[in-house]
């Protein structure tokens, strides 16, 4: 038997040029010569999906590139699945995504690894509405759900989901980099479990409890997530506007990048929003981390997001409400680029995909 | 208190039994298991973790029991308690595990049945421990799990008859083409169900030949999604009589003012079939948006076109012949897609043009799904119009 590691470099050429009859070959011939599903799972796809996000985080790769080289990884999973069949221990697993959460390919992991240890899955596939999953518990009745979230700012929606099954006693067990680093907002939100990757989900299933109770509210601390969100629209405009005016970069920008730029400012609101929902300014600060050597990356002064953040911390302040936590947040941000830009970057690339 | 709690949460059936065993021990007994006879079969489930609910396995029947069968036909007449030692019979009825079975049969602990009726047959529930169990408890107990397995089993006969007809109304998995490959997503207004009016379509017709049809049915939700079955049972129905996609949707628009006259729909028809070196698809639209042709890095709208169906008795298709390419797609869509709108107003068809141009060279299904995810994120959680789409990516040369 071939180490997965070793084949690692013909499956990434495969996934690297898109070839997903190639990239098959690799996993299904490894298979068929006695590797286990869980370490290609784990070896080829897991690795081989990390240097797609290390690629698109450089800017060595387009958009269009890292959904080619998703699309071979979810051929993959589906090939290797097709070809593992174990048989039923009386398990049943619901696994699905958080709505709005289009990172189906964790997902699509779990229930191939789910399936190969005997379990009975329903796989909903990405950003499935709480309303739907609230049908199809009643209608399958699993023993666990399992929820999928890769971005934070889906959490409210992965929250959402938690309530739903454990109000049908149903445990449910979280995973993704949405729920951060080892985890730490899966608590928070009220899920039963965590589990960093497909096999740790094994392992945590088995001694999972069958049943669990509703899941009681969150405590709110203030108004500020309601305010956000409603005066975001004027945050984004008013900010983008007075860093046109403020930033010389900035200024010169053509229709394209100012247009990149108001995205930005969104996913920076966004983000804003999910800290403030978890009450963890590490979540933020994370993710300003991210974005720092994204924008980096593709040419944008190492100044700007800082600049950017403080002009997003004024607009708010002069806002009608309270805006303490976003604003401290946003201070946090900031004092970690500063702090940042004479130690040099803190962060991978790829801490976020 | 804690055993009503538990119950109210699930209406599944499985759930259901599962929670009674669980709540069953250590509280009453030390192992619990459930039978369900119904007719002349029976399914298990105890608190060992046996599970004869699990799979799409048929239940067995109760004569493979043998002698043990009587014994469960005897427990159904009411509570019983059976100190020890147990017979062999005793311990199968109930499929009382190895190790207890052991002690039980030796005279060691008692074992106590009590019936459950529910609408279909009868449960027993079986409680093995050192002691029977405190008679009022149990009658506590078995009372409240007697009402929610009754619920839960009208709810199951509920949700069978939802899943069969709602079967019939969403889109049937897509077959295998060699030499095409397929994609498609779908998504409804009503959220709950995942029932609405939009619908596609990929069959096989006797000739060899596949018929592909996508289309768009006036109304929402269920109502529309009747409404479907009809419009897809009259193409099925054309498409034996006529390989002209035009002259079929000429056929459903009769069929549809005769049954009906206020159902009309928007349809995409074609007949996909292999040609000497190519594969060809002849297609007809009845008020339909054009479908995409990605082809040499380009996209362009199918010039094709024609009047709703079921509308009007006058009314003009025409078919249009398209010979498929490795590398072609032909992306079909109904117009939930181009006229999703968010804050930023209507999405539109460049938009999906581009997405198309850009991921061509995706599976048909991470197309269409990437194609699904740029319509949601547009939206941004604004109320939407029923979605469907179907993408046939050409991969291979016809070898017909």
């Amino acid at each position: 038997v071939t180490a997965v590691a070793d084949l690692y470099p013909r499956y990434w050429a495969a996934l690297e040029t898109g070839d997903s009859a190639a990239a098959v070959g690799v996993a299904v011939g490894a298979l068929e010569a006695g590797a286990s599903l869980l370490d290609l799972l784990e070896g080829l796809v897991g690795a081989g999906q990390a240097e797609v996000g290390a690629r698109w985080a450089a800017n060595d790769w387009n958009v269009a590139q890292e959904h080619r080289a998703t699309s071979v990884s979810e051929e993959v999973v589906a090939a290797l699945a097709g070809r593992v069949t174990a048989p039923l221990t009386g398990r049943r697993a619901l696994v699905t995504c958080a709505d709005r959460e289009w990172h189906s390919l964790p997902s699509r992991v779990l229930t191939a690894a789910l399936r190969s240890a005997g379990w009975q899955v329903q796989f909903l596939g990405a950003a499935v509405p709480a309303r739907h999953l609230a049908q199809v518990l009643h209608e399958f009745g699993p023993d666990v759900t399992a929820v999928s979230c890769a971005l934070p700012t889906r959490l409210f929606e992965a929250r959402q989901m938690i309530e739903v099954s454990r109000a049908a006693g149903i445990p449910v067990i979280v995973g993704g980099r949405g729920f951060g680093p080892q985890g730490r907002w899966a608590a928070v939100l009220g899920a039963d479990a965590w589990a960093p990757d497909a096999r740790g989900a094994l392992a945590r299933l088995d001694t999972l409890a069958a049943f669990t109770t509703p899941v009681p509210p969150l405590p709110r601390l203030d108004d500020a997530i309601d305010g956000l969100r409603t005066v975001a629209r004027t945050v984004v405009d008013e900010s983008v506007h007075r860093m046109t005016a403020a930033l010389p970069d900035v200024a010169r920008y053509d229709p394209g990048q100012l247009e990149r730029t108001e995205e930005d400012v969104f996913h920076i609101v966004d983000f804003l929003c999910a800290a403030l929902y978890v009450d963890d300014a590490a979540l933020f600060t994370d993710f300003v981390g991210w974005l720092q050597d994204i924008l980096v990356a593709r040419g944008v002064p190492a100044t700007t997001l800082s600049q950017g953040l403080r002009v997003i911390s004024d607009v708010l302040v002069a806002q009608p409400g309270s805006y303490e936590r976003p604003v401290r947040f946003l201070a946090a941000g900031i004092a970690q680029l500063d702090g940042g830009q004479r130690r040099g970057s803190l962060h991978s690339p790829d801490e976020q995909r | 208190l804690r055993t009503a709690d538990a119950l109210t949460g699930t209406l599944n059936l499985r759930r259901t039994a599962r929670c009674v065993v669980h709540l069953a021990v250590p509280y009453l007994a030390d192992w619990a298991g459930m039978t369900l006879v119904e007719g002349n079969r029976y399914r298990r489930i105890d608190s060992a973790g046996a599970d004869g609910f699990a799979g799409d396995v048929r239940a067995p029947k109760l004569a493979g029991l043998g002698a043990a069968a009587a014994e469960l036909d005897a427990a159904r007449s009411g509570i019983r308690t059976h100190p020890g030692p147990l017979a062999a019979e005793m311990l199968a009825a109930f499929a009382v595990p190895a190790g207890l079975a052991e002690g039980l049969a030796d005279g060691r602990g008692v074992l106590t049945t009590v019936p459950l009726l529910v609408p279909s047959g009868c449960w027993v529930l079986a409680l093995a421990g050192r002691a029977a169990p405190d008679a009022d408890e149990l009658t506590a107990f078995t009372e409240r799990v007697g009402r929610a397995l009754t619920a839960a089993h009208l709810y199951e006969e509920r949700a069978t008859l939802a899943r069969t007809l709602r079967a019939a109304l969403v889109p049937a998995p897509l077959p295998q083409v060699p030499g095409i490959q397929l994609g498609a997503a779908y998504r409804p207004a009503q959220e709950t169900t995942q029932i609405g009016g939009d619908f596609y379509d990929v069959t096989p017709r006797p000739d060899g030949r596949w018929a592909v049809s996508i289309g768009d049915v006036c109304g929402k939700g269920v109502e529309a999604a009747v409404l479907t079955g009809q419009v897809r049972q009259s193409l099925r129905t054309a498409s034996l009589v006529t390989d002209d996609p035009a002259d079929a949707l000429r056929i459903v628009n009769d069929t549809l003012l005769r049954t009906d006259g206020s159902t009309f729909a928007t349809v995409a028809y074609g007949v996909l079939g292999a040609g000497p070196s190519e594969w060809q698809l002849r297609l007809a639209v009845g008020g339909h948006p054009p479908p995409l042709l990605f082809r040499g890095g380009s996209v362009a709208p199918l010039p094709v076109q024609g009047t709703l169906v079921g509308m009007l008795p006058e009314v003009s298709f025409e078919t249009v012949d398209l010979a498929l390419c490795p590398g072609d797609v032909v992306l079909l869509y109904t117009d939930g897609v181009i006229e999703a709108r968010g804050r930023s107003g209507v999405l539109g068809t460049d938009p999906v043009a581009h997405l198309l141009a850009d991921c061509a060279d995706l599976t048909a299904q991470a197309l269409c799904e990437r194609l699904l995810q740029l319509v949601m994120e547009h939206l941004d959680g604004w109320p939407h119009d029923d979605i469907a789409m179907l993408a046939l990516r050409c991969t291979a040369r016809s070898t017909a």
